[in-house]
Parts: C-alpha cells; sequence; structure tokens
C-alpha cells in the first residue's frame, strides 16, 4: 500500500491541488459525463487515450469520488484497462478485488487530508459517521483512510470494517 | 432499405460467406456483389424467391424499399466504423465488439446498462481515434527516421 500513498502525494504536491477533476486535467485523462445505468464510472484506456467517465446521474460528492477512484484505476491498473479481448478486467464486477481496493485507498488518501481528519476526529461532539460526512465522502471512505492512519502510527477506533464494495451500493 | 442491403444484412446475421452463399443459389459470386451492392437486381422472379425462402421472409418483403430491418447498435457500429476507416475500421471495430463482449459475459449488467455502456464505448471509440489520428503513430525505434551519419 505504500506505493499508493506514496503516488497520492506526488501528485497533490506537483499539481498543488486534492481537487480529483483538475488532477485528472493534468494527467490529460479525459473525463465524461455519460448515462452508464447503474454502473457509477468506468476507466478505459485505448489508443493510448485514457477516459474516466463518469454516470452524470451522480451528485457532485459522488462525482467527486468516483473520479479519484477511477484515477487511482489509471495510476496502478492501466494494463488491465486496455482495450483489447484478452483483457477482461476493464470493468470489474468483484468491488472486493485487489486493483478495487487500492483504488479506494488511493481515493481516500487524495480527499482526505490528514490534518483535517484528526482535527474532526478530536472534536469532542464529533463521531465517525458526522465526519466522514462533514467531508463529503462515505463512511467507507472514511474507514480506508482511519486504516491509512493506523499504519502511520495514528491510534484510532474505526466503528466498521470497509470491504471495498460500498460503491456498488 | 434497399434489396442490396437487406441480402446482405441477413447473409451476415446467418453468419455465410458471399461465396457459400452464392454457391447455395446457384449463381456466381461476383453477381452475389452486384446485388448487395445495389448494382444489379435478379432477372428471374424464381432466384428472388429462392433467396426469400434461404431466409425465411417474403419475397415481396426483400424487394419493397420501403421495408427495412432493424440493425442492431453492433451492426450500425461496424457501419460507421467502416465508412470512417476503410481500410481498419472493420477488424477494429470487430476487436472492439469482441472486447465488449467479454465485459459484457460478466452477467451482472442489465440490458440497459449494456446499452448505456454500448453508447458510451462506442463515443470513446472514435474520439480516441480522432486523437491517435491528430497526435500520429508512435514512433518505433528502427523505423524510417533513423539519422544519417
Amino acid at each position: 500500500m505504500e506505493f499508493i500513498l506514496r503516488e497520492a502525494k506526488r501528485l497533490i504536491q506537483k499539481h498543488k491541488t486534492r481537487n480529483p477533476f483538475e488532477i485528472a486535467d493534468c494527467l490529460n485523462i479525459n473525463v465524461l459525463y455519460r448515462p452508464l445505468g447503474k454502473l457509477k464510472g468506468i476507466y478505459i484506456y485505448t489508443r493510448r487515450s485514457r477516459y474516466i467517465c463518469i454516470n452524470n446521474e451522480l451528485d457532485s460528492p459522488a462525482r467527486r469520488l468516483v473520479c479519484a477512484h477511477e484515477i487511482g484505476h489509471d495510476r496502478f491498473h492501466r494494463h488491465l484497462a486496455k482495450m483489447n479481448p484478452q483483457a477482461q478486467e476493464l470493468i470489474s464486477y468483484d468491488m472486493s478485488s485487489k486493483p478495487e481496493r487500492e483504488a479506494n485507498v488511493f481515493a481516500a488518501e487524495i480527499l482526505l487530508p490528514d490534518d483535517e481528519v484528526i482535527k474532526l476526529i478530536n472534536d469532542a461532539d464529533m463521531n465517525f459517521f458526522r465526519a466522514a460526512r462533514e467531508l463529503y465522502v462515505p463512511p467507507e471512505l472514511m474507514d480506508f483512510k482511519f486504516q491509512i492512519l493506523k499504519n502511520r502510527g495514528y491510534r484510532l477506533e474505526a466503528p466498521l470494517n470497509a470491504t471495498g464494495d460500498f460503491l456498488k451500493k | 432499405m434497399q434489396f442490396g442491403e437487406k441480402i446482405r444484412l441477413l447473409r451476415k446475421r446467418a453468419g455465410i460467406s458471399q461465396k457459400d452463399f452464392a454457391a447455395q443459389l446457384g449463381i456466381t459470386r461476383r453477381a452475389l456483389v452486384y446485388y448487395e451492392n445495389g448494382q444489379r437486381f435478379p432477372r428471374e422472379a424464381e432466384l428472388i424467391d429462392k433467396i426469400a425462402s434461404f431466409f425465411n421472409v417474403s419475397s415481396d418483403f426483400l424487394t419493397d424499399d420501403s421495408e427495412s430491418i432493424a440493425m442492431t447498435k453492433e451492426e450500425i457500429f461496424l457501419e460507421e466504423a467502416k465508412a470512417e476507416d476503410k481500410l481498419r475500421g472493420k477488424s477494429e471495430a470487430k476487436k472492439f465488439i469482441e472486447t465488449t463482449k467479454c465485459l459484457f459475459a460478466g452477467g451482472e449488467l442489465s440490458e440497459e446498462d449494456k446499452d448505456a455502456l454500448f453508447e458510451v464505448l462506442t463515443e470513446i471509440y472514435f474520439d480516441s481515434k480522432k486523437k491517435a489520428k491528430k497526435y500520429g503513430a508512435r514512433k518505433n525505434k528502427g523505423s524510417k527516421n533513423t539519422p544519417t551519419d
């Protein structure tokens, strides 16, 4: 997981933003909003062009999350998203699979700055779920962030264990 | 939809080659090509009846231009891709459809989702093609532009 956090940090410093849409723009990824039925978003790599397509029925916070998640795919799983008949992992249905987990960790690191999360958690009348709401992310993403913070030596109690399939709901 | 277009579409759906189909009808392949291109029209009604019964349709349906066959999204896409890139469009589009089929094999997608997804993927297909054209092909090592001493 270390390499994911490194990459997230590098992008944030390089482009001086945590806004996934701006990052996607800097990375020359084409972002489209289209109807996708019950799919939230897809990442496609074809002919050396990269595309993130986000379901246009989602609200802003969800779009932000999906965009960050798909950038994660672009960084670490580009080879899986090639448009050829051999690569079938373009859309992984198995949301608990490794690529999905990695993309979620990446999204958590991009969207949730350490200091803000710590500040919210230390607030006396703040609980886990309210903190997540405050930062416009689903509690599951917060949970990923908690795991990252734990690895960094913070002592936190997380009330749920994210399996990674929350993007499906 | 013209007679030729209809028989070509039906033939493709049946998955037979022009050669085999012509042999079945007892005509030359060249004649069939002419019919499909709309450059000629079968002289004998007998042949039209033969074709019609082969595909289980009426000969009136084949000869009446106001009668059309509803094309599937895939067929329309193939046509477009062919028109857009005469040289490689067909093979590339086929590969593309192959890929999308793989995606849909997951079985978790409803028909509507598949439709929506196919729509987006075709859009991306043409868009990426445009972009690739704009930036040109990747330079291969040891290609034409080797420096001369």
